[in-house]
């Protein structure tokens, strides 16, 4: 864990750093030096690699500005981010949506990609097998994000209940659907060998 | 061994970016900027003039955001189509204006204050008092108390002349003279319908939707299905007009313009005041039926067009204060 305290010289939590932050701005720099690699890792895995930096940026900015907001009580601002990064993929994703349907409407030639599937699908497409991308496509938003939560930043249940803002229980009845829908999406593989096709 | 399916798919992530592309250095550069252009003190005194001004510091970093979401956008067109280049540009200005911060509904006794540079075109003899001798470019200073029932005007930085406005056509001033009213009183529904409080009330009604929008500009102009032309004009005027547009507003608005068939972006247009921005086209300007949009290279909002242009805006609590 980052947060695990060397003897000695105890670390600063995020909690902390957020805290002091609010009468010394610099301070928020620490929170981004911890936490930029694991959120720009999630947000390539969302969106690749080009929107990524941009999105990434952003989720820091947005971070510093409602920096006031934070419950300090939270050593780990973890789950605080990947909630703000979750969120603004969500917007990319609306925001490229309407432009399709613009540029479609405006353009009626160019109808390469489906209204309803943005970069976040496309690009899942390009980089996993084809099975996998299918079963996301099956999911809502919603459930996307919670599962690749879990499944591609390693949040803990606890951490994508508090990232998503939804009580614990929702999270897991969540899961329990999207367990549900993918396990009739890859009806009758057999796990060991796709493990094999993506390892 | 896989557990169960969220492992699968957690299994199938997607491969890592590349070592250290710079990225983590310019992300950290502009949260940087973020935070020494933002201390406490100076960041409120901001806000505060954000919300005094239609014009809101932070434009730029929101146009930073929009800026990034756009650039992404799907390619699969020709980039260079005219058309293309129109969808683009609007897009882009529509997620940028969108995330401008609202002026908010004026107090009743508030005024909106609007700073115009106005081709005046009046013939000796059509109007007394000082307009009457103004010709071309003029410098136009409008106070419009948000009700809609006092007009005030300052032209040229000189006097400044207070009206009553009347809404009716056959509405009469009252008897008792108002002192206040220092130049007479105005009146019918061509004034009153662009008062503040009027058009504030009919945009707030207007959908976010762009298709819903035009289709609503279409039914409420009684404008037949294709009569683009018309509806360019409608909207042009009524961006003209409001000074107090919801941001999410004025990007359907430009989201609909997007839609109209015949409607063009160009790069390098200029208001009457001679500023250069992106010109939003109808048919050829300058000839019979041509209209143009001018909007802010930068911030994307409404600037003018060829006969006028809007130097500033302001909402304040006296006619003569500027913001």
């Amino acid at each position: 864990m980052e947060n695990t305290p060397h003897p000695g010289t105890r670390e600063v939590t995020d909690g902390e750093a957020i805290a002091e932050s609010i009468t010394d701005p610099e301070r928020f720099s620490q929170v981004f030096d911890r936490h930029w690699d694991a959120i720009h890792r999630y947000v390539v895995r969302r969106l690749g690699p080009e929107v990524a930096e941009d999105v990434s940026a952003e989720t820091f900015i947005v971070a510093f500005r409602a920096r006031g907001r934070y419950d300090l009580t939270r050593p780990d601002a973890r789950p605080w981010l990947f909630g703000i990064a979750t969120n603004l993929i969500g917007e990319h994703r609306r925001a490229e949506r309407r432009r399709q349907r613009a540029l479609a409407q405006a353009n009626a030639e160019w109808t390469a990609v489906p209204f309803d599937e943005g970069s976040d699908a496309r690009v899942t497409a390009q980089r996993l097998g084809p099975r996998i991308a299918a079963a996301l496509t099956r999911l809502s938003a919603a459930e996307r994000d919670l599962l690749l939560l879990i499944a591609w930043a390693d949040l803990t249940y606890e951490e994508a209940a508090q990232a998503l803002d939804l009580p614990l229980g929702t999270v897991r009845s969540r899961l329990h659907r999207v367990r549900g829908k993918l396990r009739r999406a890859f009806g009758g593989i057999d796990p060991s060998r796709l493990q094999e096709e993506f390892a | 061994m896989i557990d169960d399916e969220i492992d699968l798919v957690g299994r199938a992530r997607p491969a890592d970016p590349p070592q250290d592309t710079g990225a983590g250095a310019r992300a950290r550069a502009r949260l940087h900027a973020e935070i020494i252009g933002a201390p406490q003190t100076r960041r409120r005194a901001a806000r505060r003039r954000a919300a005094r001004w239609v014009l809101p510091v932070g434009v730029a970093a929101a146009a930073c955001t929009a800026a990034g979401i756009v650039a992404v956008l799907p390619g699969g067109h020709s980039p260079s189509s005219p058309e293309a280049l129109t969808t683009r540009t609007l897009e882009l200005a529509a997620a940028t204006v969108e995330t401008q911060v609202p002026v908010g509904r004026p107090r009743p006794g508030q005024w909106v204050y609007t700073l115009r540079m106005d081709k005046y075109a009046l013939q000796d003899g059509d109007v007394v008092g000082p307009e009457a001798m103004l010709h071309g470019k003029v410098k136009e200073e409008e106070w419009w108390r948000f009700d809609g029932r006092r007009l005030a005007r300052s032209l040229q930085g000189g006097r400044l002349y207070v009206k009553g406005v009347l809404p009716g056509m056959g509405d009469r001033p009252p008897r008792r003279p108002d002192p206040a009213v220092n130049a007479g009183w105005i009146g019918g529904p061509g004034i009153w319908n662009s008062a503040p409080k009027v058009v504030y009330g009919y945009v707030a009604g207007l959908p976010t939707d762009p298709v819903a929008l035009l289709a609503r500009i279409r039914k409420d102009g009684h404008y037949r299905q294709d009569d683009y032309g018309r509806m360019f004009g409608k909207i042009s005027g009524i961006l003209r007009d409001d000074r107090l547009m919801p941001p999410k507003t004025t990007a359907a608005f430009y989201r609909a313009l997007a839609l109209m068939p015949g409607v063009r972006v160009a790069k390098d247009g200029t208001d009457y005041a001679g500023r250069h921005g992106i010109a939003v086209l109808w048919g050829t300007p300058g000839t019979r039926g041509g209209m143009e949009i001018i909007l802010d290279p930068r911030t994307y909002r409404y600037m003018g067009d060829s006969t006028q242009a809007v130097l500033g805006s302001a909402v304040v609590d006296h006619a003569g204060q500027r913001g």
